[in-house]
């Protein structure tokens, strides 16, 4: 079994040693996250996972960190159409934001296999093509690095109390995770109008919001629910295969075919149909995490209109040339629409009422080391 | 020993096993298997560079040159199979699986390490089959890779050498099985070579979910004449490049946005996998074993 929730607590409950329950900071509209087995949250973990993950330890060469690509004013991600790694090297696709990625049933944009965020983690951080932390071989090196911050092993031993050696890589991987998990946001504007507080959102984005949610722009479908997302688990949701999605982006040949290298599940899969299909991100503070797409390739939302109002991006000219609106892969919610000036311009509101300001500003989820590194 | 029925007998045995006391030499017996990379009939080292490689006689330097292996086992004339349990040293063996490891992190291997890794040790489980004539061991057979449990396991929780990082395919949740690498063409030089490792793959290893693959590329080498007290197991880097033109990259190199990728990482449409999984023993298409491997032969 992969993740559970009240059979958990109800097993630790039952050999005595109950789980102090961890406080969710929920807020109003969010479920409880579902996490492994093997790695309860705790305040002592998401804190030590929070200096790792502003740490530039935790790259080959010392100058980057989780953080370098995922920044909390742009909602944990770079504001890049692809990410540079620590070698200079660039990622095939956009940085995701990690924004309610406690929910996600799949992690990056295509991969069936990367469930959990403890095996995810391993990519950015000992991955060689492309090179992102670059820690390839360098495991032992990392966790000596640590043993010589006196603030590790106090961090270490709060985190993971019963383990007379805790700093290793086992013990870094699930409080990094613990802390990613504890980025939730589900303050915005919108939530509160949902909560009922009718002045939050303005009366453009509440027509915007209506749009959303209608059968002519048809987002709600894979933009669906609380987080705006069609792949998510939570406590009393238990996780399904991961959804994937073609919208009709590019069409190369005609036949479907999307850039190599940036074939989406179809990389995995193998298969025709697959062609294209990447994962529906969520639409949370969606405002401040533009470039958008895998790729980055749309640099605002009103073009991302566009493409969507289309029934996918023409492409004239150039290695991409191809009319994305043909692709023979395309999810059938991608029809096209028609939307006049005001209406696009209340979806715009309706979208920027996703950000959360407290989420982009919290100081408990910022960079906890002083200024002048430890 | 005293004669007893087949079945206690298997107990007996089983009982045996741990005390490595057979009668009649019948014992668990310490055994060290020896490995020697060679470029044709050169011995293989980073930093040299040999002539004479692939189809069309190209030159080359290696990169890298490491694999996992596993399910080691000496066969008797008689084609009994007898399991070689490997033994832990906590850095090259451990879990039932060894690396091999021939780069010496000099000349293109810079990016390896100064250790290696040439020789099996383990111990072989004799039964009262094995001994002299028809019960004598003369064939080897091991696997290339790690079990399926093993290879989508969790990283950090795996001994050595299942943790080497640096073999770790963690997109696809898995292992590298096989790494070769190496420089090629001279005056104008691009690199060319193979990652082997199981693809199309299901399922959640970490949350205890059996992963499937479709292709496990797992090779299962066989070689007869081997004696292990005297024979060497000869594995030779230059064989795996002989159906591919080397003095320019050759017209399967994939270039993508610009960057032209002589590879097979045993993924997605890359034409060079089936001729580099080939002198392996494996099918590209499928990852099944085939007849044919030309990288292990017996000195």
């Amino acid at each position: 079994m992969r993740r559970a929730g009240p059979l958990v607590v109800a097993l630790l409950a039952a050999c005595g040693a109950a789980q102090d329950e961890y406080q969710w900071p929920l807020g109003e509209g969010l479920p409880v996250p579902l996490v492994p087995d093997d790695n309860p949250m705790s305040d002592a973990k998401v804190e030590l996972g929070r200096h790792l993950f502003y740490d530039q330890r935790l790259s080959g060469n010392q100058t980057q960190s989780c953080a370098s690509c995922h920044l909390q004013e742009f909602a944990f991600t770079d504001g890049l159409a692809v990410a540079e790694g620590s070698t200079g090297e660039r990622t095939p696709r956009n940085a995701m934001s990690l924004a309610n990625v406690a929910y996600a049933t799949t992690l990056t944009w295509a991969n069936p296999l990367l469930l959990d965020l403890e095996q995810q983690m391993l990519v950015p951080l000992f991955g060689a093509d492309p090179v992102e932390l670059g820690l390839r071989g360098l495991e032992d090196e990392l966790i000596a690095r640590l043993r010589e911050v006196p603030r590790y092993h106090e961090l270490f031993a709060a985190a993971f109390p019963d383990e007379a050696d805790p700093i290793s890589l086992h013990n870094l991987t699930r409080a990094l995770a613990c802390f990613e998990r504890r980025l939730l946001s589900g303050d915005s504007a919108y939530d509160r109008f949902v909560a009922g507080e009718d002045a939050a959102i303005s009366e453009s984005a509440q027509r915007g919001a209506r749009l959303f949610s209608g059968e002519k722009l048809e987002c709600f479908h894979c933009h669906a629910g609380f987080n705006f997302q069609d792949s998510v688990a939570y406590e009393g949701k238990p996780p399904r295969s991961g959804l994937f999605h073609n919208t009709g982006l590019y069409n190369i040949d005609g036949a479907g075919a999307y850039p190599p290298g940036n074939s989406g599940l179809h990389e995995f899969t193998g298969v025709a149909a697959d062609m294209g299909r990447f994962r529906v991100p969520t639409l949370r503070n969606i405002a401040v995490t533009a470039p958008y797409m895998h790729d980055g390739s749309i640099a605002t939302l009103d073009e991302v209109l566009d493409h969507y109002a289309a029934g996918g991006r023409t492409i004239v000219g150039g290695p991409h040339a191809g009319v994305g609106r043909d692709n023979p892969y395309k999810s059938s919610f991608i029809r096209g629409f028609e939307l006049s000036e005001p209406e696009r311009a209340d979806v715009l509101a309706f979208l920027e009422s996703l950000t959360d300001e407290q989420f982009l500003s919290d100081p408990e989820l910022a960079d906890p080391w002083p200024a002048t590194s430890p | 020993m005293k004669h007893v029925s087949s079945l206690l007998a298997v107990s007996a045995l089983a009982l045996l096993a741990c005390e490595g006391d057979h009668d009649d030499g019948f014992v668990d017996e310490a055994v060290e298997i020896a490995f020697e990379a060679r470029v044709a009939d050169l011995p293989f080292a980073c930093g040299q560079t040999y002539t004479g490689l692939g189809a069309d006689a190209g030159s080359g330097t290696p990169q890298d040159f490491r694999f996992y292996v596993y399910d080691v086992r000496l066969v008797t004339a008689a084609g009994a199979e007898h399991p070689v349990d490997l033994d832990d040293d906590g850095v090259y063996q451990g879990g039932g699986v060894a690396m091999l490891d021939f780069e010496d992190g000099t000349g293109a291997c810079n990016n390896g390490t100064a250790e290696l890794h040439t020789t099996l040790k383990g111990t072989v489980r004799a039964q009262p089959r094995h001994g002299s004539g028809e019960a004598g061991f003369s064939e080897i057979r091991f696997r290339i890779g790690m079990p399926a449990e093993q290879n989508h396991a969790d990283l950090t929780t795996l001994p050595a050498p299942l943790n080497d990082t640096t073999m770790s395919w963690t997109w696809n949740a898995g292992h590298i099985f096989f790494a070769a690498w190496g420089v090629f063409g001279g005056d104008a030089p691009f690199d060319l070579g193979v990652h082997v490792g199981s693809t199309g793959c299901t399922g959640d290893a970490v949350a205890g979910e059996v992963v499937a693959c479709t292709n496990a590329n797992r090779p299962e080498i066989a070689l007869a004449g081997f004696d292990h007290d005297t024979s060497t197991i000869v594995v030779d880097w230059g064989a795996l490049f002989t159906d591919l033109s080397l003095a320019a990259p050759p017209t399967a190199c994939m270039t993508v946005e610009g960057e032209t990728s002589c590879a097979c990482h045993s993924f997605g449409p890359e034409p060079l996998c089936a001729p580099l999984f080939a002198p392996l023993g494996l099918d590209w298409a499928n990852g099944d074993n085939v007849a044919g491997q030309s990288l292990f032969r017996v000195q």
